[in-house]
């Protein structure tokens, strides 16, 4: 036996096994690629980007996903898996087809969906971490504006970027990672380091901390991965001396270019000051013709394949700088959120946000002409049949497409040009107009309807009287339908617009929701009786008698069909002019309205209970949507309640320092007949300024200033002196000034504290107060006060802890309830406290007390605040809440408190006022979401509070509201109510109470269960429900007798369409 | 320059705090005296006292135009202690201005005819007749309340407006006035002509005496208003 040979015979079966075994790998490697080692490539013919070694062109698309009706909350990748897939096979067919092979995107693709793309359609993705430039969280504290000088901050987004690294690494598909998105354009923070430089100086001086953390950055992720290139995403070429100082490990220079048809001298400059290739991560043109106001296709095209051609002609081998290694054409489809972002949502917006004179089809002087909602390639639409919306190609994809088609690593520039030249722009761009106007005359005519919706309702409604006494028939039996129709409309160019229309069937009756949009059909309703007496009837017995018959006929005098909303736009040069009817307006608070003179007017649904019609009037917007500058709104009621008038502001910012003048003159009271469904008062004319600077390091100063009611000097008043006797006063100008200043300390890491002193004379009313992060303080709009204010919001990692308290004193206290008496012949007259109907000023919810309160907030994620309106629906993280305790004493009493009388159509006096007593109230709310498709929100609240004007004891109440929301649309929603007044302000006011208040809601959408062709063609949601309320009757229930009537409740029955 | 910023703020905290410490005295209005005379006088418009006008509230005579009546009742309650007809005028013509209460217009028309009985003002007479002429026109159904102290319980007893005005001007003197229309010895018959121009006539109906209630045969005459058809 050969021992050798015997091992070589073993050997070489050990060989053979591993030879087997690495075949076997291999071809099992092949089925599922690894990620390929990208690298940047410089020989003779310049800069080339290598993949496995291949040579790689970057043809790219900036690509995102944003369907009509949503703005940058939507997240795609937290979609049902098929419903991702239907969009990346949509889309991934699409570029592929138009010879796209690489994306960059903002929101962050899940890795698995990169492979995807990668090896379904060979489309690679840039990994792009936006290094907190639009605000970051640091230590658990959300920072709008990001702070590279600070060591936490840099730290922080560090940390973020390397973990981002560590979960991509070895993703197949990724071909680079970049960091940033034109961070150089935001710097604007403040620090002692900078403070004193020059202004050019100090940008640098900020830029630098920039630059040397995306140095730092990049050489730790490079020790994460070092397979693929790193790039930044610089804002054109600016301080690319610094880049070149501060960041040598970059491999790439990432750059957003808008230079126009030509990026210039870029090529050049980065050749001979930074000596790296170049990539575009965003440049292009937009599709719309802000100069003649319509779709712009040819030039975008003309404008791209310009841009493309010199990028070819940049590139390895041609001859000249060869630095360009490709591009991302900005962008792949149209948002139509980013302009204003979370309003007109459903609506593609005409709007130029900014200037270029580099773009100049439709360049004008002083004039913005870039049109955001309008950079994509392709247009979108309403879902296709899949629920993908809709994607309409443009000439720009047809000339991308054409373009694509050349390799410049295998063309010469001669053969470049000669492609390019042989693209037929004209019949590009004239068969997407073709199809453009074919889509437009089927979606978009003149007048078209553009939705709408039905809901049906089947109502019980009971009492225990009822039940008592008519058994089984006491139930009240009705039903309601409503039909909504959306009409849009444009009637030129530059007048575009929209309204709805109602129609009511019936409306339903209820015990306990009595007033809901609708019932102006009921309020409407006659009864007519009419008596008919037959001759000769003959009775029973043979006898004549005389009968009668009652006969009732209803008529239906409120209107069956109203207009329920109207908007319209008209678009000139010197200012846009917006004429609203009963649609959402916000306030200017953040533009300069310090004392909310301007009301929010949101509020629609609460309008809609009583079919008030707020707002209606037209805006001047002079600032074309810049927010500074000129803007004047008037009509009969901007804002709930307020009177007809004429409101004209001007605001400006200048550098640190801003300031703002508002004016508003009211010219009558809106009267019976105009169904007011607040309470109005007297005209009155006001005029606000404030000012805002910025400048001090860590501080931030606010002064203001306003005059108002001075129509009222002269008018009388009586209040008791410090002696006791009864004096009458007159108003003075004094009475109609006031003033505030506040300071907030903006330096102190993680504090934030502010001090506030305010003082507003006797009839120096504001507007509506501002109330932030949830806060119970009693604010009020009244003058009469001297006011201080102090808070410390504390920002520890996750949490948010903010207490404050509030001192306020009234300059003339409320007049107590003195009857008149006489002795012998001397009357003593006595006094009434005042009321706002007849008298210049009272003391209602600005009376004299003090409040403090602690409010602790949890939210690890900034991005979707927890106190937005909307975060039922937007919070991205699993769990947030907050709890929080107020206690408020009140010093004095008040005086009278008015309510409006719907009956009386006037406003009428609740009682001498609210005595004198402590108020508490603590509340939580949370957000949980146990899966990504469910979320369970809550909120509980224990209170103890006076009415809203009717005299009575304070009130202990409890109240508990659940609610469960899924992705589909189900939700189930429930509340508990222990001694709780009404759902209704009214209630509040009158001081009705009810012993418990129950509600059950079940909804389930039954949309699914359409044939996906007509629920993503025609149908928004449908569902089912049932919703039910129950109470029960105290002494301080109106519908209260005692054995005779201790409960009512309603039950609903519905169904909904929204198409 | 933070120097100066604090400064402006401490300015500003100055300001605002400290303008509000004005405010100069104002006129005394704890006591006004009552006029007793018995002549009326002074008419602030022409209809002042008669439903709908309002006048009396701006008249510098009326001493109630400013005082503190929270309701109805603070009215009646003031009426007891007041010391002439001239000022139950004005306090009831204030409560007419205020309120509209409908008994209102019958208790200014009375106190009117109460002024012209303790003075004999001509023109305190022609405001009376147009008093209880604007409390038919306008207040017919309407009752005025009032308590039955001489009933068992003290209940609150309502009585037609109407009838009052008819028992005062058709028998003025049994309720201690003078008969608004001459001659004095015809009451019933010029009070039946005088509402006859109006549209209405006077009617006399026997009626158990309420103040007797134990006994049913006491009897009363009533004088009813009656609305002509």
């Amino acid at each position: 036996m050969d021992a050798r040979g015997g091992r070589g015979r073993s050997l070489g079966r050990w060989a053979a096994a591993i030879l087997i075994l690495a075949v076997l790998l291999g071809s099992f490697s092949s089925s599922a690629p690894a990620s390929e080692k990208v690298t940047v490539f410089l020989d003779d013919g310049g800069w080339r980007l290598k993949v496995g070694g291949s040579a790689y062109f970057v043809k790219g698309v900036v690509w995102s996903y944003t369907p009509i009706g949503e703005t940058f909350t939507f997240n795609l990748w937290e979609r049902p898996e098929e419903h991702i897939k239907a969009v990346l096979d949509h889309d991934g067919k699409l570029m592929k087809a138009a010879g796209i092979n690489t994306i960059r995107t903002f929101a962050q693709i899940p890795p698995k969906w990169i492979t995807y793309l990668y090896e379904e359609y060979g489309i690679m993705t840039i990994v792009n971490h936006l290094m907190g430039r639009y605000g970051f969280t640091v230590g658990g504290i959300w920072r709008p504006q990001t702070d590279y000088s600070d060591p936490a901050t840099r730290a922080a987004i560090k940390e973020d970027v390397v973990e981002l690294i560590a979960r991509y690494k070895g993703t197949p598909g990724v071909l680079m990672y970049a960091l940033g998105n034109e961070n150089n354009y935001g710097l604007y923070w403040t620090g002692t380091e900078i403070q004193d430089l020059p202004e050019d100086e100090r940008q640098k001086g900020m830029a630098r901390h920039l630059y040397t953390l995306f140095e730092e950055i990049i050489v730790a992720g490079k020790k994460v991965d070092d397979s693929k290139p790193w790039t930044i995403v610089n804002g054109d070429i600016q301080f690319l001396d610094l880049i070149a100082e501060e960041v040598p490990s970059l491999d790439i220079l990432g750059s957003n270019v808008y230079r126009g048809r030509s990026f210039t001298d870029l090529w050049e400059r980065v050749k001979a000051e930074l000596g790296k290739p170049v990539c575009f991560m965003e440049f292009g043109c937009d599709a719309f013709n802000a100069r003649t106001f319509t779709e712009d296709q040819a030039a975008q095209a003309s404008y791209i394949r310009d841009q493309w051609k010199e990028i070819y002609e940049k590139s390895w081998g041609q001859g000249q700088e060869g630095n360009a290694i490709g591009g991302f054409l900005f962008e792949w489809r149209d948002e139509w959120w980013k302009y204003l972002q979370t309003e007109n949502l459903d609506k593609q917006d005409k709007t130029a946000s900014w200037s270029n004179g580099a773009y100049k089809f439709d360049y004008v002087e002083k004039s913005t002409n870039m049109n955001e909602e309008w950079f994509g390639i392709i247009a979108i639409g309403p879902p296709n049949a899949d629920g993908v919306t809709a994607a309409y190609p443009r000439a720009a994809y047809y000339t991308l497409q054409g373009i694509f088609a050349v390799d410049p690593y295998e063309s010469s520039i001669t053969e470049v040009a000669e492609a390019l030249r042989e693209l037929d722009m004209d019949k590009i761009t004239l068969t997407s107009e073709i199809r453009r106007l074919s889509r437009e005359s089927r979606d978009r005519s003149m007048f078209r309807l553009a939705g709408g919706g039905f809901r049906g309702e089947f109502v019980a409604s009971a009492d225990e009287q009822l039940i008592k006494e008519e058994g089984q028939k006491g139930v009240i039996m009705s039903h309601g339908e409503w039909l909504f129709l959306d009409f849009e409309f444009q009637l030129a160019k530059v007048l575009q617009g929209r309204f709805t229309i109602n129609v009511m069937g019936n409306a339903p009756e209820r015990l306990i929701e009595t007033e809901f949009y609708g019932n102006r059909v009921n309020k409407g309703e006659v009864v007519e009786t009419f008596q008919v007496e037959p001759d000769g009837a003959i009775g029973p017995d043979g006898e004549e008698v005389d009968l009668e018959f009652t006969q009732k006929r209803t008529i239906r005098s409120g209107s069956q069909i109203e207009l329920y909303d109207f908007e319209a736009k008209l678009s000139l040069n010197p200012f846009d002019l917006l004429t609203f009817y009963h649609t959402p307006r916000y306030h200017w608070r953040y533009e300069g309205d310090v004392y909310g003179l301007l009301w929010e007017a949101t509020d629609i649904k609460g309008m809609d209970l009583w079919n008030a019609k707020a707002p209606i009037g037209a805006e001047f917007d002079f600032t074309k949507g810049k927010r500074e500058g000129f803007k004047l709104v008037l009509g009969p009621e901007v804002y709930w309640g307020a009177n007809p008038l004429v409101m004209v502001k001007y605001w400006r910012k200048m550098g640190d320092f801003q300031f703002s003048i508002l004016h508003s003159e009211e010219f009558g009271r809106f009267s019976e007949g105009d169904s007011p469904s607040v309470i109005t008062l007297d005209p009155v004319r006001r005029t606000t300024v404030w000012t805002r600077f910025d400048h001090i390091e860590g501080l931030q100063i606010e002064l203001a200033g306003i005059m108002a009611g001075t129509e009222r000097i002269g008018d009388e008043y009586d209040r008791v002196s410090s002696s006791g006797r009864i004096e009458e006063r007159e108003i003075d100008f004094e009475d109609t000034l006031g003033g505030k200043v506040k300071v907030t300390v903006d330096g102190i890491d993680r504090i934030r504290p502010y001090a506030s002193a305010a003082y507003q004379g006797l009839v120096a009313d504001g507007g509506e107060p501002h109330k932030e992060f949830g806060t119970l303080l009693p604010y009020s709009q009244f003058g009469n006060k001297i006011e201080y204010e102090a808070g410390v919001g504390i920002f520890l990692e996750e949490w948010i802890i903010f207490p404050r308290v509030l001192y306020r004193e009234n300059l003339e206290e409320a007049n107590p309830l003195i009857e008149p008496s006489v002795e012998g012949t001397v009357l003593q007259p006595g006094i009434l406290p005042r009321n706002r109907e007849d008298d210049p000023f009272s003391v209602t919810d600005n009376r004299q007390g003090w409040s403090a309160e602690i409010f602790f907030t949890y939210d690890p994620t900034g991005g979707t605040g927890f106190y937005e309106w909307n975060n039922d629906e937007i919070e991205d993280s699993d769990l947030v809440f907050n709890f929080g305790f107020n206690y408020t004493s009140y010093d004095t009493k008040t005086d009278s408190w008015l309510r409006y009388s719907p009956t009386f159509q006037d406003n009428v006096v609740l009682g001498p006022g609210l005595e004198p007593d402590d108020v508490w109230a603590f509340s939580t709310r949370w957000l949980y979401k146990p899966t990504a498709d469910l979320r369970l929100i809550g909120k509980f609240e224990a209170a103890r509070e006076q009415s809203w004007g009717a005299p009575g004891p304070s009130r202990d109440q409890y109240g508990l509201h659940l609610k469960a929301l899924t992705r589909e649309g189900h939700f189930l929603a429930g509340y508990a109510i222990k001694d709780g007044w009404g759902p209704y302000d009214f209630q509040r006011q009158l001081n009705f109470i009810w012993p418990w208040q129950f509600g059950l809601e079940a909804f389930w959408d039954i949309s699914q269960l359409m044939p996906k062709s007509v629920r993503n063609r025609y149908g928004k949601r449908a569902g089912l429900g049932v919703r039910t309320q129950y109470r029960t009757l105290g002494d301080d229930s109106p519908e209260y007798e005692p054995g005779v009537n201790g409960y009512e409740f309603d039950v609903t029955l519905y169904f909904k369409f929204e198409f | 320059m933070r120097t100066t910023a604090y400064g402006l703020v401490i300015l500003s905290l100055f300001l605002v705090t400290g303008i509000g410490c004005g405010g100069g005295g104002g006129t005394d209005k704890t006591e006004v005296p009552l006029d007793t005379s018995t002549q009326l006088g002074f008419l602030r418009s022409e209809d002042e006292g008669l439903f709908p006008d309002d006048s009396v509230l701006d008249n510098p005579n009326n001493p109630f135009a400013n005082s503190a009546f929270p309701d109805l009742e603070s009215y009646f309650e003031l009426n007891e202690d007041l010391p002439s007809a001239l000022t139950r005028y004005y306090l009831w013509a204030t409560a007419l201005a205020n309120l509209a209460a409908p008994e209102t217009q019958f208790l200014v028309a009375q106190s009117l005819h109460e002024l012209y009985t303790e003075g004999g003002d001509p023109l305190a007479r022609v405001q009376a007749i147009r008093a209880y002429r604007s409390a038919l026109d306008n207040f017919f159904d309407s009752k005025f309340f009032f308590t039955a102290d001489f009933l068992t319980g003290e209940p609150l007893v309502g009585t037609a407006v109407k009838n009052l005005i008819a028992e005062n001007l058709a028998n003025s003197f049994e309720r201690g006035l003078t008969p608004l229309v001459e001659p004095f010895d015809e009451n019933l018959g010029q009070a039946q002509a005088l509402v006859g121009e109006w549209g209405y006539s006077i009617r006399l109906v026997i009626a158990p005496d309420l103040t007797t209630p134990n006994d049913p045969n006491d009897t009363v005459v009533q004088y009813v208003m009656e609305r002509n058809l």
